[in-house]
């Protein structure tokens, strides 16, 4: 195996990964991801590995932000990927790759979620415990690092006082950049619905984060 | 628009998801409402709170710890599926469930089979076995299923049911019905047990001498069940011969 074609091939698709266009239209990127699932289909783990290596970032940044953490993340993109390779027969070579990759996604997010029982507690120093958060590499920026652990954390909480579907949405809309169209159809509903579930969505958000701010004065002041 | 509207508006405006004449409306009224103003700064502050939750770098150790997992778990399922591929070559799901319920159709049947004959063992002796199991046995002697009694003449039959001939006259009993034959005894339409009600002692003395003194010849017919243990006994005194008989 060529690895210098296959990180070639994976940051093309990652590139392409991130271009966001209505499901309905022909992709153009779909070909190279196309060729690889065809390739996968008659039993080449190489290829399949570099669809791994394309979306890997991917979907474990969706579970990680579905589930809370990184254990949860890893085994929930461990997960998807069996499901892809066992369905990949099933997949329709005109449909988008992401959407149906996405979709497998949130689905084994909500099925782990519910096995593991539903509150995520995410707690900053258990994250830090479990290395799930880059440790500073020099002392300037220990403060700064320290901040962005913590805004994970607490955002992290703030999404894990959605309900699933509202959770589900607002990731794929607002954190993984998709359309509500898009969003709709990976979550298999109406976009009216989408946007209902988002708009509920930001405003619990904002409540939390009014709350923790408010917390935090208080705790400084005494 | 009125302020509760655009309240319900905003987080949708701040998002991007209004459609461009509702955000117009929307911004208008900004201009003239503080308070919707206020509230607008609040949410875009939140969404820009949300939006730069960046997820955590993944070290390429972990990510190639799970490629490797991913990709030795299908290895192992291929194995599985290549190993009942090698011992079943013409693997076919469907074929396999259809052959074995075939297969526990033919034991099943071959069981109930088996059990049948054990527990109704043919009898030899006097006793008349039917084709459908049932044993007859009379009092005349005579033997023989009684299908085979009514192909040799020694019984009558009707569309009804069968009739016996009885010796030394041409009288008939009553009919067995047909079906009785036919369904194994099982379900046969047994008349209800005759209670013989206490009787006195004269009454007795009348029934069992009778009026002419003449000893009154009695029909027993026998009837074995499927079940061993269980036999059927018919005793019916012999009906006087009738002109219409004997003509």
């Amino acid at each position: 195996m060529e690895w210098n074609n296959v990180a070639l091939m994976a940051d093309q698709l990652r590139f392409d990964d991130r271009t966001v266009t209505p499901a309905t239209e022909p992709r153009s990127f779909n070909s190279p991801v196309v060729a690889l699932v065809m390739r996968a289909r008659t039993g080449d783990l190489s290829a399949f590995d570099q669809l791994i290596i394309a979306h890997q970032q991917r979907v474990i940044g969706i579970a990680w932000r579905m589930l809370g953490n990184q254990d949860d993340a890893q085994d929930a993109a461990q997960e998807t990927f069996l499901r892809v390779y066992k369905h990949l027969n099933g997949f329709d070579t005109k449909q988008d790759f992401s959407g149906w990759l996405y979709r497998i996604t949130v689905n084994v997010c909500h099925d782990l979620a519910r096995k593991r029982g539903r509150g995520n507690p995410v707690s900053l120093d258990a994250e830090r415990e479990a290395g799930n958060f880059a440790e500073p590499v020099s002392p300037h920026n220990t403060e700064s690092s320290a901040m962005h652990a913590q805004e994970r954390a607490i955002i992290a909480r703030a999404l894990a006082t959605l309900s699933e579907k509202e959770r589900a949405a607002i990731v794929l809309r607002d954190l993984e950049g998709l359309t509500t169209e898009e969003v709709a159809g990976i979550l298999g509903s109406t976009p009216t619905t989408v946007r209902s579930q988002i708009s509920s969505a930001r405003a619990k958000i904002k409540t939390f984060r009014d709350r923790w701010l408010k917390r935090s004065v208080q705790n400084r002041e005494r | 628009m009125k302020c509760e509207h655009i309240e319900q508006l905003i987080p949708l405006y701040v998002g991007g998801d209004l459609e461009p004449p509702e955000a117009d409306d929307l911004r208008h009224h900004l201009t003239g409402c503080a308070r919707c103003r206020q509230l607008n700064e609040e949410f875009q502050t939140s969404q820009n709170w949300l939006t730069g939750f960046a997820v955590p770098e993944f070290d390429e150790a972990s990510l190639a710890n799970m490629r490797a997992s991913v990709l030795s778990e299908i290895e192992r399922q291929e194995k599985r599926g290549s190993w009942i591929h090698w011992l079943l070559p013409k693997w076919n799901p469907r074929l396999v469930l259809a052959v074995s319920t075939a297969a526990l159709v033919a034991v099943t049947a071959l069981s109930v089979t088996v059990y049948r004959n054990r527990i109704a063992p043919p009898k030899p002796g006097g006793d008349l076995v039917t084709k459908t199991g049932i044993p007859v046995s009379t009092d005349d002697g005579q033997s023989g299923t009684l299908a085979e009694n009514r192909l040799s003449g020694n019984g009558t039959s009707t569309a009804t049911g069968v009739k016996r001939r009885f010796p030394g006259s041409k009288l008939s009993e009553p009919a067995l019905p047909e079906e009785a034959l036919n369904n194994g005894g099982l379900s046969f339409p047994l008349e209800p047990p005759v209670t013989v009600p206490e009787q006195t002692e004269s009454e007795t003395t009348m029934s069992v001498e009778p009026e002419d003194k003449e000893p009154k010849e009695m029909l027993r017919i026998e009837l074995q069940t499927a079940d061993p243990n269980i036999r059927i006994i018919w005793l019916a005194p012999k009906a006087a011969p009738t002109e219409s008989n004997t003509k």
